[in-house]
């Protein structure tokens, strides 16, 4: 089973973001993805988008996996927002995206939705980058994570588009490498030569996801990235989606 | 289909050092061999001295870097605003040199007609064609380049490394002026080549890899999975350049 596990539903329109579900499963059909974990990030009402994200799972439920959101900006919302979705909606995973707003991920303004991850047993992935002077201030450095990892070893911690470019990347590894419950998910669109196999050497195979970050990129490219990339089959496996069916408790 | 089927000819690459940092490939007979494992024969290689640092010096550079190398095409790197017309149409001439890139932003000028016209006219008369970068950073303001490039729709004009950041200008960019061509190095768009083949259609899409920034080999792979036929798949990787560097327009 191939899992992609970083699509986005909702519109951004000023980066061509937007795709029916129709066109989704053009793309996920096109790359032989049979799973695909989708989130709405783009509401400040996250009950609003949870909702929405819910719909568009519920009518392809053998395709999509629903994530759910929260924002900062309205903590007190945070955990029972959390709970809703799960106990009510059957969202099986967490997205955070720290760049959105001025609280990095090392802001205590996080720590519910870690604890919850961390109580719940599942996914949280959260977007990721390395050090870089056009982003800065940097909200999601992969070191950031390590402190929520290693208080809540149960929270299963994604970092989204593996830092990025490669100082985000070296750093990612690091952060896998120091705690046992830190993913990593490879989607970038800087694809730099030998990405792919730096992290399998680095962090190992089995620590790595597959995704795409559709609609914003097609997932044939990051599929394409894993099986040209000069590392043993058996990984290839293990990153397309053995990992991730590990994470999300299904059958591989 | 394969693209190891027929030669895959690269729109989109560097060839030399950078000064701010190493690069994986930065020496000809280890680009040639790289490209080649990925499956691509031939590119279109600009030289990265050219960008910050001199332009005819870079250039001539690149001609070093590229002699006994038929594999790598050069495209001269010229600033509209400094470069002699003249010293760049001899250089141009005397290496069959079909090509140019401009870099304005970098190079400190508006890509506006008062500046580039007289290059562009030359460029018309000698049926060459123009790369220009976008991408994180473009390298010009999408108004300029709308104006300057629809007075001269005789010179090809390519989008090179047009990025999701650029999206929304492009689209409408490639609709309203059927001179300008898209490389598809940093084109990662989910359906991006179904929804461009439907929008403009195949013949202005060019492959490129943006070597050695990019991995090239995961876009030929996507390539081969877009359902292209056998002529579609050619065009964009290799036919569609080549008849820029020909001088001919899109069919």
């Amino acid at each position: 089973m191939i899992i992609d596990f970083h699509a986005h539903v909702g519109s951004m329109d000023s980066i061509g973001a937007r795709l029916t579900a129709d066109a989704m499963l053009h793309a996920m059909d096109a790359a032989g993805v049979d799973r695909c974990c989708v989130f709405n990030i783009f509401h400040a009402d996250a009950a609003f988008g949870n909702d929405l994200t819910a719909r568009f799972v519920a009518a392809h439920p053998d395709r999509f996996i629903g994530f759910a959101f929260v924002t900062p900006h309205y903590p007190e919302e945070m955990e029972g927002e959390l709970a809703r979705v799960f106990d009510h909606l059957g969202l099986q995973g967490i997205k955070i995206y720290p760049p959105y707003f001025d609280r990095t991920v090392e802001d205590a303004i996080w720590e519910p939705v870690f604890a919850f991850a961390h109580a719940r047993k599942v996914p949280l992935i959260s977007h990721s980058d390395g050090r870089d002077p056009l982003v800065n201030p940097n909200h999601g450095e992969p070191q950031m994570f390590v402190r929520w990892a290693e208080k809540y070893p149960d929270a299963r911690i994604v970092l989204g588009h593996a830092g990025n470019f490669r100082s985000g990347r070296l750093s990612s590894i690091a952060a896998a490498r120091r705690c046992a419950n830190i993913f990593i998910e490879i989607c970038t669109s800087w694809r730099e030569i030998g990405s792919i196999e730096e992290l399998v050497s680095g962090a190992g195979a089995d620590r790595l996801l597959f995704g795409s970050d559709l609609p914003l990129m097609d997932p044939r490219i990051h599929k394409g990235r894993v099986l040209t990339a000069a590392i043993p089959e058996t990984a290839k496996a293990q990153i397309l989606g053995g990992n991730a069916a590990r994470l999300l408790g299904l059958a591989a | 289909m394969s693209t190891s089927d027929f030669p895959v000819f690269d729109c989109n690459a560097a060839l030399g050092r950078r000064h701010n940092r190493r690069v994986a490939y930065d020496r000809p007979d280890d680009v040639v061999r790289f490209l080649a494992a990925a499956g691509i024969s031939k590119a279109l290689v600009y030289h990265p001295y050219a960008v910050p640092f001199g332009t005819m010096e870079g250039n001539r550079f690149l001609l070093d870097a590229v002699a006994g190398h038929p594999e790598l095409v050069p495209q001269f790197v010229v600033s509209f605003a400094v470069d002699d017309p003249d010293e760049v149409r001899a250089a141009a001439e005397a290496a069959g040199v079909r090509t140019l890139r401009v870099f304005p932003k970098s190079h400190g000028y508006p890509f506006v007609d008062w500046i580039a016209g007289p290059w562009l006219e030359w460029m018309a008369r000698e049926r060459m064609a123009l790369w220009v970068p976008l991408g994180r950073n473009p390298e010009v303001d999408i108004r300029d380049l709308y104006e300057t490039a629809r007075r001269h729709p005789d010179v090809p004009v390519v989008l090179a490394g047009a990025h999701y950041s650029n999206y929304a200008a492009v689209w409408p960019l490639l609709k309203a002026l059927d001179h300008i061509h898209l490389d598809l190095s940093r084109f990662d768009a989910a359906n991006g080549i179904e929804r461009l083949e439907r929008h403009v259609g195949l013949d202005r899409l060019l492959f490129g890899s943006d070597f050695p920034e990019v991995d090239p080999k995961p876009y030929l792979h996507y390539l081969r999975h877009c359902g292209l036929e056998e002529n579609g798949l050619r065009a964009i990787c290799r036919d569609n350049l080549e008849r820029l560097i020909a001088g001919e327009r899109a069919v």
